[in-house]
């Protein structure tokens, strides 16, 4: 029967391709091959303070940098900085372009079918920027308060949400959120915590409150199915908070120190 | 790919669209009124016997409308630190009245100087010579550029919007970070500021008619 022909043809074709994709997961995995090279080859954010960023020199610097650089130490190996956007960063991995991507990339469902994720080794969410010693705790404090916001953010809606009884006070830009809150205009200003603890640490009356949303992870990306790999990601990064050299760069960049409620798995047993 | 519009959200949001435009009317009434009163003295100023008040005047003229509005503002509201409303008036009102006393000085200038000494030789008073002559023929001439500020004095309120005021271009794009429809706020603002502008198009041409009649000339 034709149906058996072609059926028959479509698995012999699967059997082939599942062979060479046997054939491929053999392949040494890419802690050989950096070894091997003598480089690593990382994808960071060249536009996106703490994580990866342009210093003044015009050098890439920033948290996921110091990772990178932490990395390549342990593997005795240069660093070769590529620059990737939100939107190149998957393909360049997936085509074999960089080895890892430490681009503050957070762990989700759809990514992790198509790339591999280390463990957690940043939790990013939203936050309150307010007066040092205000008191406001979280939305329940923010009762009759005035709360300012940029506009085009969600956080408006879901502070009126939390909170009805807030006022709230909505600019165009950061910095007149912050001038706003430092001025006393508005008693907190809620947005994304990483750009808040930037402000923060240059505006050393004011401090980051947590708890506007759960915190969201990332994670280093790697090629799948290399588990060597990871591994050695993994473990690494594990021993980067051990040592405390994690913490030192977390002080150095965010100006405090890491949330208390994070751990990078300290899983001895 | 082509947009398709949903003009539901308007409807669904028109009590934004109504509190923004309440506000944008406002301002920008205050900021005509007191603008016009300020420009106008101004604007005389600039033609005043006296060096130093002309002098000031023109630095006056020079200082606040070479200056970006959005700097004005963020200066009244952050730096001084007044309330988000007053600012935004005052702000809107200083800047305004630069522009204005130039159109005052304009049309007092376009009289011509013989008439003046034609007057004063019949033995009318400088005041005379003023309310009589220069005033009437310069009040024709003022009213269709004093039009043209009133209307960019509606177009530059928007710019309240950086201090927090929550007028009618903050609303339309409040509608689209709420709902993503962007196109359909954007023409409903469009439609809204091209009505205000006809309107005042409409009374300057009303106020025109009225001050021809009042004083029988052109």
């Amino acid at each position: 029967m034709r149906v058996t022909r072609i059926l028959g043809t479509v698995l012999m074709a699967m059997l082939a391709v599942g062979w060479v994709g046997a054939a491929t997961a053999q392949q040494e995995s890419t802690l050989e091959v950096v070894k091997k090279r003598g480089t690593l080859v990382a994808g960071v954010k060249a536009d996106y303070p703490p994580f990866g960023y342009t210093d003044k020199d015009g050098q890439l610097v920033g948290f996921d940098i110091e990772v990178v650089n932490y990395m390549a130490k342990k593997l005795g190996v240069k660093v070769d900085l590529r620059p990737v956007t939100s939107a190149n960063r998957i393909p360049m991995l997936l085509n074999g372009t960089i080895d890892m991507l430490a681009a503050s990339f957070t762990i989700t469902i759809e990514r992790e079918k198509v790339v591999d994720f280390s463990i957690p080794y940043f939790m990013s969410g939203g936050s309150f920027l307010v007066k040092k010693g205000s008191g406001i705790k979280g939305y329940a404090s923010l009762a009759g308060k005035t709360v300012t916001f940029t506009q085009g953010t969600p956080w408006e809606k879901k502070t009126l949400q939390e909170q009805p009884k807030a006022k709230s006070l909505v600019f165009q830009d950061k910095p007149q959120a912050v001038l706003a809150v430092k001025q006393g205009k508005a008693d907190a200003y809620v947005d994304d915590d990483i750009p808040l603890y930037l402000f923060a640490k240059e505006h050393p009356e004011l401090e980051v409150v947590n708890g506007a949303t759960a915190k969201q992870p990332m994670g280093i990306a790697v090629r799948e199915n290399d588990s060597k790999w990871r591994d050695f990601v993994n473990f690494t990064l594990i021993e980067m908070w051990e040592d405390g050299t994690y913490k030192a760069i977390h002080r150095k960049l965010l100006g405090v120190d890491p949330d208390p409620d994070l751990r990078i798995f300290p899983w001895k047993l | 790919m082509a947009y398709k519009f949903d003009w539901g959200v308007l409807l669904v949001y028109r009590h934004l669209l109504w509190q923004g435009l309440v506000l944008t009317v406002q301002l920008s009434a205050l900021g005509m009124v007191l603008s016009l009163v300020l420009g106008g003295m101004i604007g005389l100023g600039r033609r005043a016997e006296a060096t130093p008040l002309r002098w000031l005047c023109g630095a006056y003229i020079e200082f606040f409308r070479n200056i970006p509005l959005i700097v004005q503002l963020f200066f009244w509201y952050f730096a001084v630190g007044l309330q988000a409303f007053p600012a935004a008036v005052i702000g809107l009102t200083v800047y305004t009245s630069a522009y204005i006393a130039e159109v005052i000085r304009s049309g007092l200038q376009s009289i011509p100087r013989t008439q003046i000494e034609a007057a004063r030789s019949f033995g009318m008073t400088p005041y005379q010579v003023i309310r009589h002559v220069v005033l009437p023929q310069a009040l024709m001439r003022v009213i269709p550029p004093l039009g043209v500020e009133f209307i960019n004095v509606i177009k530059n309120s928007s710019i309240a919007m950086t201090i927090s005021i929550t007028e009618l271009t903050f609303q339309t794009q409040q509608i689209e970070s709420l709902t993503f429809r962007g196109f359909e706020a954007a023409t409903a603002i469009t439609m809204l500021y091209v009505i205000l502008a006809l309107a005042i198009v409409l009374l300057m041409a009303a106020i025109e008619r009225l001050v021809r009649l009042d004083l029988r000339v052109g």
